[in-house]
This record gives C-alpha cells, sequence and structure tokens, in this order.
C-alpha cells in the first residue's frame, strides 16, 4: 500500500500540533524569572557563579564516597537520592536560564530590520542542539544518578574522540595508502612508457 | 438530505460573515480574506442549482470553481503573512527567505511528478493539481506558524481565527484529497458527511473570532533594546554556547 | 557622615567586622550562625550597634552582608567530610548536649534560615542536603557500638 496518505497524515497531525502550539502558555517551571515580561525583554545575564561552582561539587564522587564510607546504608541512600534531586534541579536551572536567554533574543530581534536569517538559523540549531543534550542529559541522571551520569557522559566523550582520532588516522592511512599506489601506477606507466 | 442541510448551513454561515465585516466594519482590515469567503459563498450558492438541476455538468464546474478558490485561498495566506508580521520587520525579513524556501519545497514535488509521469495532463488529472497546491498552502501556513510561534508574535482574535480556520479547512481537504485519491469508495461514502461538517465548524470559529475587530496588540518597546543584531546575535551566541559547555563539563 | 557607600569604606567596615568579631568566633558554621542571627527576620536588614556606630549603619549592613556571603560561600562549597568537621565544633563550643542539639535541629532546621537573602533555591537546597546528612553522620558516631540501622536517617 502506498505511503502517501500516511505521509500527509502525518504532516495534517503535525500542523494540528502546531496550531495547539499557537495557544499554548509557557512552560510551568519557567514562569517565574527575574527579566522576563510579556513585552519586550532584555537578554539576560550570567550565570550566578554560585551556582555554576556548585554543579562540580553535585557531580564529584568525593562526598558520596565519604557518606558510603561513614554512614549506614540508609543515610548513604538517602544522600545519593537527594544528590539525584539536585542534579536534575540544576539542570531544569540551566535550561530555565537558556530559555530565557533565547526568548529574550527573539523577542528583541523579531523587530530587529537587519536581522541576518543565517545567523537566526545557526542560533536555532545551537538551541536544538542544547535542548536535545539536556533532555538526554536530564534523562540519564533520572536513571542512573549523577554520579554514574557522569562517568556516564565522561566516557561517551572520551570514545568519541578516541573514535574521531581512529577515524582521522584511517582516513590519513587511507590517503597515504592511495598516495602510494598511485605513486606505484604512475611509476609503473613511466616505466612501461619509456620501454 | 443532510448534506444539503449542511450546504445550506454554509451558505448562511459564510453571509453572516460577509454582513458581519460590512456592519462591523471589519472588511477593510482583512479585504483579501473577505474577497475569499464572497467568492465562497457566490461559488456555493452559484454550484447549488446546478447539482440539483443540471448533475452532468455539476463535475466540471465544481473542478474550475475549485481551482480559482485554491487561488484566492493562496491570497488569503499572503495576507496573513503580511498582516501578523507588519509590525516585526525581523521576523518578516525571515520569512522573506524560509518562504521562498518552503515554496519550492512544496512545488517540487508537482514538477518532479510532471518530469516522471509520460501522463501527466493538468486538466485530467485536476484532483491531483489540487492537492499539489494545497500542500504549498499547507508548507506556507506551516512556515507561518512555525514563525508566529518562534518569534512569539502576538495575534489578536480576528488572525488567530482566520488562520486557525483557514489551516483546519487546508487541512481537511488535503486529507479529503489524499484518502479519496487511495481509499476510493469507503471513503468517499462517509466524506461527503465529515468535510461539510468540518467546514460548518471552521465557518463557526471565523464567526466567533470575527464579530468584532480585535487587532494584535501593541506592545511597548524597550529603549535598553536599541542595540544592533550583530550585537544582539553575538551575545546571545557566546551565552548559549557558555551554558552548552558549562552543562558538558561539570558533568565530566 | 551619610556618605556614598564607597567600596573601600564597604571593604573597611567589613575588614574590621572580621577582624574584631569573626576572629573570636571558632569555625565557619558559628559564624554563620553569628551572622544570619543579626539579620531582623521580619525586614532582612542586618542590624549591627558597634559596627553601625563605627561606620554608617547602610555602611555596616553592606559589610555584615558582604561577610554573610563570603561565610556561606565557603562552607557550602566545603565538602561534606569539612562540613561535619565544622557542625561538630558548632556544637562543642555550643555546650549542648548532643542528642538534644540533634533533636531540636532535625525538628527544628533551624539551618535553613542562615542561608543568606540573594541565595538561589538551588543553593539554599544544597546546603540544607549537605548539613542533613552531617547531622546524620555525626548522629550515627554518636550512636551505641551496634546501632539500630533504621534508627539513622536523613528524615527528622
Amino acid at each position: 500500500m502506498s505511503l502517501h496518505p500516511y505521509f500527509f497524515s502525518i504532516v495534517s497531525v503535525a500542523l494540528a500540533l502546531s496550531l495547539a502550539f499557537l495557544w499554548r502558555r509557557a512552560p510551568r517551571s519557567f514562569t517565574a524569572y527575574p527579566e522576563a515580561s510579556d513585552g519586550e525583554a532584555s537578554v539576560p545575564s550570567g550565570w550566578d557563579p554560585l551556582t555554576s561552582e556548585l554543579s562540580v561539587r553535585i557531580f564529584n564522587r568525593e562526598d558520596s564516597d565519604f557518606v558510603t564510607r561513614t554512614a549506614t546504608w540508609r543515610i548513604s541512600q538517602s544522600f545519593r537520592a537527594e544528590r539525584t534531586a539536585l542534579a536534575l534541579q540544576w539542570l531544569l536551572e540551566v535550561r530555565r536560564h537558556v530559555y530565557f536567554l533565547m526568548k529574550a533574543h527573539r523577542r528583541a530581534a523579531r523587530r530587529d530590520p537587519d536581522l541576518d536569517p543565517v545567523s537566526e538559523l545557526r542560533l536555532g540549531i545551537d538551541f536544538l542542539l542544547f535542548q536535545i543534550t539536556s533532555r538526554v542529559l536530564y534523562l540519564v541522571i533520572w536513571l542512573i544518578g549523577p554520579l554514574h551520569a557522569a562517568a556516564l557522559v565522561g566516557y561517551s566523550l572520551k570514545l568519541a574522540a578516541a573514535l574521531r582520532n581512529m577515524t582521522e588516522d584511517l582516513v590519513t592511512g587511507g590517503t597515504r595508502v592511495a598516495a602510494d599506489l598511485l605513486d606505484n601506477e604512475s611509476e609503473t606507466k613511466n616505466r612501461a612508457a619509456s620501454v | 438530505m443532510f448534506p444539503t442541510i449542511l450546504w445550506l448551513m454554509g451558505l448562511a454561515l459564510e453571509s453572516i460573515l460577509l454582513v458581519r465585516a460590512i456592519q462591523g466594519n471589519i472588511l477593510k482590515h482583512y479585504r483579501v480574506f473577505y474577497l475569499y469567503l464572497a467568492g465562497i459563498l457566490f461559488r456555493d450558492a452559484t454550484l447549488m442549482p446546478v447539482y440539483y438541476l443540471w448533475p452532468n455538468i455539476y463535475r466540471y464546474a465544481y473542478w474550475y470553481c475549485e481551482f480559482l478558490a485554491v487561488v484566492m485561498g493562496c491570497g488569503v495566506v499572503w495576507e496573513t503573512y503580511k498582516l501578523a508580521l507588519a509590525r516585526y520587520p525581523g521576523a518578516a525579513r525571515m520569512a522573506q527567505n524560509v518562504l521562498p524556501f518552503l515554496f519550492v519545497l512544496a512545488t517540487s514535488r508537482i514538477f518532479v511528478k510532471a518530469w516522471n509521469s509520460p501522463h501527466w495532463i493538468p486538466g485530467k488529472t485536476t484532483l491531483e493539481t489540487e492537492r499539489d497546491l494545497r500542500v504549498v498552502q499547507m508548507a506556507l501556513l506551516f512556515g507561518l506558524i512555525a514563525l508566529i510561534h518562534y518569534y512569539a508574535i502576538p495575534l489578536g482574535r480576528n488572525l488567530k481565527g482566520i488562520i486557525y480556520g483557514f489551516t483546519v479547512f487546508v487541512a481537511m481537504t488535503l486529507i479529503h484529497l489524499t484518502f479519496g485519491n487511495y481509499l476510493g469508495v469507503s471513503f468517499r461514502f462517509l466524506w461527503p458527511y465529515i468535510q461539510p461538517m468540518a467546514y460548518i465548524f471552521v465557518l463557526m470559529t471565523w464567526c466567533r473570532t470575527l464579530w468584532s475587530y480585535e487587532g494584535a496588540p501593541e506592545l511597548e518597546i524597550n529603549p535598553r533594546l536599541e542595540i544592533d543584531y550583530q550585537s544582539l546575535a553575538s551575545v546571545t551566541k557566546k551565552q548559549l554556547r557558555t551554558a552548552h559547555n558549562h552543562l558538558l563539563k561539570t558533568i565530566r | 557622615m551619610q556618605g556614598e557607600l564607597k567600596y573601600e569604606n564597604v571593604e573597611t567596615a567589613r575588614r574590621d567586622l572580621e577582624n574584631r568579631t569573626l576572629a573570636k568566633i571558632e569555625g565557619n558554621f558559628s559564624r554563620l550562625v553569628y551572622l544570619a542571627s543579626l539579620r531582623d527576620y521580619n525586614t532582612g536588614e542586618y542590624n549591627h550597634e558597634g559596627l553601625a556606630n563605627r561606620f554608617t549603619e547602610p555602611l555596616a549592613r553592606r559589610a555584615i552582608a558582604a561577610c554573610h556571603r563570603d561565610v556561606f560561600s565557603r562552607l557550602v562549597l566545603c565538602s561534606v567530610e569539612e562540613l561535619v568537621e565544622q557542625l561538630e565544633l558548632y556544637i562543642r563550643s555550643n555546650g549542648s548536649a548532643f542528642a538534644e542539639f540533634a533533636r531540636v535541629w532535625r525538628k527544628l532546621q533551624p539551618y535553613t534560615v542562615t542561608v543568606p537573602m540573594e541565595c538561589s533555591p538551588l543553593t539554599a537546597r544544597f546546603f540544607a542536603v549537605n548539613v542533613r546528612t552531617a547531622l546524620a553522620i555525626l548522629l550515627y558516631r554518636q550512636a551505641p557500638a551496634h546501632p539500630d540501622p533504621l534508627s539513622s536517617s536523613l528524615r527528622p
């Protein structure tokens, strides 16, 4: 059976969902923010430095290891659960900050006649990538806790780097091999020609 | 009998909309939309006697009128873009770049099909032609809705109603034209009821949202925002990258 | 003299507070509790007569607020192990019986009002969790040789 009806149905449903967005309100967790208003908004200033330093502690093993060593299983279990909740709250704070940053940008840009579509598209893509990353991280932290999430992310990034290096080596090696082959071929041709 | 009742209801609602537009002085604000509506009313009023008295020519009359309606519908889409983005030159600039892309994307399908099919004849496959034109309208509406959502463009009740109603109408027409072509008799048995009912729903929505004039709300301009776009984009990009890097570095 | 709140004057007032008062208090936790106690719970403003007499009242308030933020930052960013030591020091300097102290603190959670006004909810929550954990660890240490595992928990 042809896929065309399903394609058009998907498109229609997507449009219906988009219509729902026309009338939707802002996410509840993001409604209260000092700089945001219904009118134009300025671009929010930078981070609270304490929150930034705090985030390092949340994902650090040191405290968890100490509590596990010196307290009961119940205390350490409770501590880990609290740290997971804190990690998720921190992630929501980051997403909230970025959400209001982009909101302020869009509200400022929409009135600017010098808007550059290419820059806007790039920014949109960056924002989308951030959303995907943060949502994946949220899920991972929710599932396995901040410490294991940190280990997993660290491992994934190292693996990605290793794969990239391997690919670069392969490409370089492949290029070298191809170059050698080409050289051999041309040498053979030259010899044949001279004979 | 029931389809006839729906047809008459449609005529009545269209008339109410036009009368209300003149009474409430709304006509001058949405000229192309009301011209479209007047055209639809004229078409529906004309086709009704043709359907009952000369059924043999009804099919041809319908498709020619429908084609005109599709073309006028494109005018409605153009007007909604113009009105929605009138006070937002930045968003309008995005639309100027995105629209042609969407238009080319949607129309390329028509040309590809015409190129690949030796049997493609515009007059003979009118259903497919209308469907393809409706796809173009849908793509443009989708682009408009995406822009409105992305830039949080405030719309008044009137414009919201026009966009919402027209989008539902185009979507239902597209479903009709698509499934009717593939599912055949079983679908065509139900659709004479479903599509007119959906159209009545659209007309009632327009009656509700276009009963009186309500333009887009005025927003205060914040004097702090008198910075150029490049600086704004640069600051935003930097902060976004900082947030992204902070996210990954903290977790690592 | 009602003058501008110049940075140098606030810094001077702050150093004065640190040298004259805070230096005599042992441990950051004790300093935090002391600084928080200078705050009026109704207005959120700090009051210190001595400091206000030597400088001006607004200057004194700014200086106390700065010290409060500083001490709090040090405590919130330290490890749980260090916090346990700080809390233990505070309890000893208090002179109260540990069991009674732990009972009252678990019930009233007074450490929640020691956070500075401008502290974010995330930071305040992080601090509270750490203090609760430190308290639970101290309780566990104080318990008899074979404590009932169910009796030690982070819950009040």
